[in-house]
């Protein structure tokens, strides 16, 4: 005779096929999980390869295309030929909107301004308010992203008073002006005018607001005219960042300037930071905030 | 034919004419801005006049974010008379045919507003 099952000899006999085909069932779902995530991920790396390859290819065909334009635009300037003026002004206008974070236009300008003024051309009037449209519109756009990041104040000058005055020039109210947590005090000099090509030679100052973080005074001589690009045509200070000015309006009797101060990373594409000023910032970035 | 022609070119041409003689000095002397005081927008309340020559631009209250537009009309030189609680403060501007941004920071010394473009 054999010995009486209890209840839990009932139960293991009933249970021990079910745990087996649970614990297969379990491994067939952990297995299939796995597998799912596997697929997801390798899909999700798929998608990002194809979208970065996408990427890079759509940027070497703008960079081919792009390269291609400048060199033929510029040819048509280089050229020794005196070409017609309609499709210089015409080059001019591609360049201007196309290569302006990139190139210093401000030679092809004034080579063009001077061109225009000797042309017997009775539309030169027309080309010349073209160009000075082209410039102001992208002085305008360039200010506008840069006013974002920075900080900028504006003065005016009495031209008739900067001539009495010889030499000397006309002090311009110092501005302070804080970008990037650092103040400094921005001074302009103006030393000369030259009313036929409309450009104001100009003396910049910057320097630590009184009682404030110690900076090297970064001092600085240039001519300023509707051509100049505050994103290209600007001054690098010692800790980095950048101040630019620009001719903002211009009257018989008047010009008004714009500067605009700014942090490095803003400056065009071919600015290129000092070491010492990227070994810096990544020290800033690593240590630790209060 | 020809005098209908007449009577329908005529006023075109008088009105092509006047828009030549006048276009500059429509868009000329916009002088736009903001008003600043202590390092945030004007209270309410704040208003902007201007005077350029010998021409009066009545006073016009300032916006919320400070904002304020006058259309002069003529370029020179305008000055801005800033009223702020009851106080005035003047600052001058050149208006130019292309329009041209003046912000002003007010500042109070001494009890006495005073005004400066920045």
């Amino acid at each position: 005779m054999g010995e009486k099952k209890d209840l839990w000899d009932k139960a293991a006999v009933l249970l021990q096929p079910v745990g087996g085909g649970l614990a297969a069932l379990a491994v067939a779902v952990v297995g299939l999980r796995g597998s799912q995530v596997l697929n997801d991920r390798q899909a999700a790396e798929t998608n990002a390869r194809l979208y970065s390859e996408l990427m890079s290819r759509r940027e070497e065909a703008e960079s081919s295309l792009r390269k291609d334009m400048l060199v033929s635009i510029i040819q048509s300037f280089l050229r020794p030929s005196a070409g017609d003026l309609d499709s210089l002004v015409l080059n001019l206008e591609l360049l201007a909107y196309n290569f302006h974070e990139s190139l210093n236009l401000k030679p092809l300008f004034l080579d063009l301004q001077r061109r225009l003024a000797k042309a017997p051309d009775p539309e030169r009037e027309e080309y010349r308010a073209r160009i000075d449209r082209v410039a102001r519109e992208i002085t305008a756009r360039q200010l506008f992203s840069l006013e974002g990041h920075g900080d900028s104040f504006r003065r005016s000058i009495d031209l008739d008073e900067l001539e009495k005055t010889g030499r000397f020039g006309l002090d311009l109210e110092p501005e302070e002006v804080q970008v990037d947590n650092t103040r400094v005090v921005v001074a302009l000099r103006v030393l000369e005018v030259d009313r036929r090509q409309q450009q104001l030679f100009v003396r910049l100052t910057v320097s630590s607001p009184e009682g404030g973080a110690e900076l090297t005074d970064s001092r600085a001589m240039f001519s300023v005219g509707f051509y100049d690009f505050p994103l290209i045509d600007n001054t690098r200070l010692a800790n980095g960042q950048r101040c630019a000015v620009t001719m903002s309006a211009w009257s018989k009797t008047n010009a008004d300037l714009t500067i605009t101060c700014f942090p490095g990373e803003y400056a065009s594409l071919k600015d290129r930071p000092y070491i010492d000023e990227v070994m810096r910032k990544l020290t800033e970035q690593a240590a630790p905030k209060p | 034919m020809t005098r209908r022609r007449t009577q329908v070119l005529a006023p075109m041409g008088a009105l092509a004419l006047g828009a030549a003689l006048f276009a500059p000095f429509a868009f000329a002397g916009e002088i736009y801005g903001r008003v600043i005081s202590g390092n945030a927008a004007a209270p309410a309340g704040t208003t902007v006049a201007a005077k350029c020559a010998d021409a009066d631009y009545p006073a016009k209250p300032i916006d919320a974010k400070g904002a304020y537009h006058i259309i002069a009309g003529r370029t020179g030189k305008c000055t801005l008379t800033i009223t702020m609680k009851g106080q005035s403060a003047t600052v001058d501007v050149v208006s130019y045919d292309d329009p041209v941004e003046a912000d002003i920071v007010l500042d109070t010394r001494d009890g006495k507003l005073s005004a400066r473009r920045r």
